[in-house]
């Protein structure tokens, strides 16, 4: 099945949650809205004709800086100035984020690219954890990267970073953190010393 | 911190029934320091005696934001930082990666033209890397059994393939060999015939490894009927590469979803078949990467054969590589399973987001189901017939 | 008519700052008191006189026992330094012990974020001295290649404990680690080893074309 058909077939089941289709890039996208997404999930995967059993990569994607066109400046995360002085870019983010699902079937060879954009203040989606279970971790890392959170998920801490890890690492208006805890994260600080 | 509970009634003698037993669920962390889990995995597990009722992994000692430094580096210079995340088959990184943006460069309409030459050449260095990642996964499965000797004749062998690389590319770990648009230079002869001393010898070699561990009564009974995993919660989560073949799915990315030259080859895809126990069993998933060998001792053997005369490694790419807006997740089959990466491009010289599909990452969530209901010995079995590298789940 | 040649005790009397007693603390790796030895040395070429604190060094220069601490990558070189080809027993210091109380030498072996630094200062403090640590690859150094955007990557594993010697490299072959290794040693004994460059060495360079 064509992404033009499973889109089709999407929109006739899922009438006003399918928001668009873009059809001109080798890869299309069909893209919904995030409460609607466990509900397309679940369909996706349970419908014989479709049959998604293998979720392959769920990534979470900060749009800040890209427009419309795909065009985007690129940002700084961190000036560095001559003297070795790190000032952040100030000014906060905009755009919205992202959670781009990467689905493939086993039994019909074909595959989908779901994109569900979510609300930089509420960055709030429906979890797809109890359809693919490896969108567990997958929505874990998300959440520590992004702060996106997923509704429904039954574990959602960070997986990577400290539990009291502040920020969003990969949002691009990260801050870099000098020190965490007693640990410092400048390279300029000062090394222990032996004391014999 | 623990959980007191009544124990069920035993039988005991007369007098002594009246006295309930009181025992305890006891919670103890194994590693980030530990020497059976392969880096600075730290799984948090409870225990009723010996055996084990809950695993819950800790991830994140090795994060080394490689993501966040995707989005601030070029496409070029981020080829290094792939290197580290599988480091055990450092190439086979490099040529996914690399992949991915000549991929992605092509489905936005930009011609990028591989010479036949530097496919063979990519395809020969990445299946030796194979076989040296799969090398490692042999002789540290048979350090976390008990045997000491595996390892030290796989190190060996291993020894030879980092001697071929060191005249190839100079570096016995970190590569960066594969660029966007082919390889970054040609393999000198006494590398080739190098390699071709070791297609003669390996063979035997294998059937040595097989005398000392695969039939070993000792191993046999460490791993026959351990850690087993149906296809079905396997394919749930995410499980790829020989994680998903032990368990008897014939899937694999270099003969269903061909990329490169691999197409031309004459190859297997071995699966596990439950020979001495149960099928997706911890010795079905050994014994998967023990005939992944052979095959990959077969592609090499088809491609040194058939390697066409000497010419140019690299396509004729821009010094600096713009790639046009766009996006694109593009996989190939790693030593590990299926890695794949997911970049945006913002049309400049640096991806806009670069996500990062790593195979051990799926392959360790699946030791919460696996792990339950385990003896802790057969965990450390489970753990090291999974195959993980800690830099490639951390990123 | 010729000198009579020296005789055994003779030599036995020499044994202080002559040749012979030069190749012998080289062999024995440890530094004798001169004036000690002057005034104690008995007329046998079998004893050798030393400081108690010499003796000791050498014993531990001779047996360090590292700990098996592999964080990333540099850890496979660490496994092959410890492997068939390069064997770091030959040195004293291959019995890799599984946990901190047994160990003497910590091997920092690959990058230190800010989740495992904590760590790496209990296992440290969880050593018994006299103890020493190597840092080996250029992320444990300085951070390496994660200095910059690295925000969950301790740059030095020198911030969070004393660091002994430190061997660069991204990462440090055997051969490298293996030196560093040599150069502990030499802070143990407490002086430069002597090194004698070997006569293949400059007949090698020789036949390296120009």
């Amino acid at each position: 099945m064509t992404e033009q058909e499973i889109y089709q077939r999407l929109q006739a089941r899922f009438d006003d949650s399918i928001l668009g289709f873009e059809s001109d890039i080798p890869q299309p996208v069909v893209s919904c809205t995030p409460e609607a997404v466990g509900d397309i999930a679940k369909y996706l995967r349970d419908d014989p004709a479709l049959s998604f059993d293998r979720l392959l990569c769920l990534s979470g994607v900060d749009y800040e800086g890209l427009d419309e066109k795909g065009k985007g400046k690129h940002r700084e995360i961190n000036r560095y100035e001559e003297d070795g002085t790190v000032n952040p870019v100030e000014d906060p983010g905009t755009g919205d984020l992202a959670v781009v699902y990467h689905l493939e079937s086993f039994k019909h060879h074909h595959r989908l690219c779901l994109s569900v954009r979510v609300p930089r203040e509420t960055p709030k989606i429906a979890s797809v954890g109890h359809v693919w279970i490896t969108a567990q971790y997958g929505e874990r890392e998300t959440y520590d990267f992004f702060g996106i959170e997923f509704e429904g998920n039954p574990d959602l801490r960070r997986l990577f970073l400290p539990e009291d890890w502040v920020g969003w690492p990969l949002r691009k208006d990260y801050e870099m953190p000098v020190r965490y805890n007693d640990v410092p994260l400048e390279g300029l600080g000062l090394a222990v010393r032996d004391e014999q | 911190m623990t959980d007191v509970r009544p124990h069920q009634d035993i039988a005991t003698p007369a007098g002594d029934i009246a006295k309930p037993i009181k025992s305890e669920l006891l919670h103890i962390n194994m590693g980030p320091q530990h020497p059976s889990t392969h880096g600075v995995l730290r799984l948090f597990i409870t225990t009723d005696g010996e055996m084990v009722t809950k695993v819950v992994p800790y991830l994140g000692y090795l994060h080394r934001c490689a993501e966040k430094i995707a989005e601030g580096n070029t496409y070029h210079q981020y080829i290094i930082y792939t290197d580290r995340m599988d480091y055990l088959a450092a190439m086979n990184c490099n040529w996914t990666y690399c992949l991915a943006v000549e991929n992605t460069l092509r489905s936005l309409g930009v011609e990028v033209e591989i010479p036949e030459y530097a496919e063979y050449v990519r395809v020969i260095i990445g299946e030796l890397n194979r076989i040296a990642s799969h090398l490692i996964a042999f002789g540290t499965y048979g350090l976390d059994i008990g045997a000491m000797t595996p390892f030290f004749h796989a190190l060996r062998e291993r020894e030879a393939i980092l001697n071929i690389f060191e005249k190839v590319c100079g570096a016995r770990l970190m590569y960066s060999y594969y660029d966007v648009g082919g390889v970054k230079w040609d393999i000198p002869d006494d590398a080739m015939d190098e390699i071709k001393l070791f297609i003669d010898l390996f063979p035997a070699k294998l059937d040595e490894y097989n005398e000392l561990l695969t039939g070993n009564k000792i191993f046999v009974e460490r791993t026959a009927n351990v850690g087993v995993l149906d296809a079905a919660t396997c394919i749930d989560y995410g499980c790829t590469g020989p994680v998903l073949r032990g368990s008897g799915v014939k899937h694999d990315l270099r003969k269903d979803d061909p990329y490169s030259i691999y197409d031309r080859f004459d190859f297997d895809i071995p699966v596990g078949t439950g020979t001495v126990g149960t099928v997706g069993d911890c010795w079905d998933r050994y014994h998967v990467r023990m005939l992944e060998m052979y095959e990959s001792w077969r592609i090499i053997q088809q491609a040194v054969d058939r390697i066409p005369p000497r010419g140019e490694v690299m396509a004729k790419m821009p010094k600096n590589l713009k790639v046009p807006p766009g996006q694109g997740y593009y996989r190939a089959e790693n030593p590990k399973g299926e890695m794949g990466f997911y970049i945006i491009s913002d049309g400049g010289t640096v991806p806009f987001r670069c996500k990062t599909r790593s195979p051990a990452f799926h392959n360790l969530h699946i030791i919460e189901h696996v792990g339950k209901g385990q003896m802790i010995s057969d965990l450390c079995a489970t753990i090291g017939s999974l195959d993980l590298v800690l830099g490639e789940i951390d990123r | 008519m010729s000198e009579p040649k020296q005789t055994g005790p003779e030599v036995a009397f020499n044994v202080v700052g002559d040749q012979i007693a030069d190749d012998r603390e080289q062999m024995l790796d440890f530094r004798i008191d001169e004036d000690l030895a002057k005034v104690a040395t008995p007329r046998s070429d079998h004893v050798i006189v030393a400081r108690v604190e010499d003796l000791f060094r050498w014993a531990q220069l001779s047996s360090i026992w590292p700990m098996t601490f592999g964080l990333a990558c540099c850890a496979i070189e660490m496994m092959s330094a410890a492997g068939t080809r390069y064997d770091m027993d030959r040195f004293g210091a291959g019995a890799m012990r599984g946990t901190p109380r047994q160990a003497d030498l910590m091997i920092v072996s690959g990058t230190v974020t800010a989740k495992m630094a904590t760590r790496i200062k209990r296992l440290y403090d969880q050593m018994p001295d006299p103890k020493w640590v190597i840092a080996m690859g250029s992320c444990a150094i300085g951070g390496g290649p994660y200095f910059k955007y690295g925000y969950h990557v301790v740059k030095g594993v020198d911030m969070m404990v004393p660091v002994d010697v430190y061997v660069p490299g991204c990462p440090p072959r055997p051969e490298v680690l293996l030196d560093g290794l040599m150069r502990l040693q030499d802070k143990i004994r407490g002086k430069r080893g002597k090194w004698r460059k070997p006569k293949w060495v400059d007949e090698y360079i020789n036949t390296i074309p120009r």
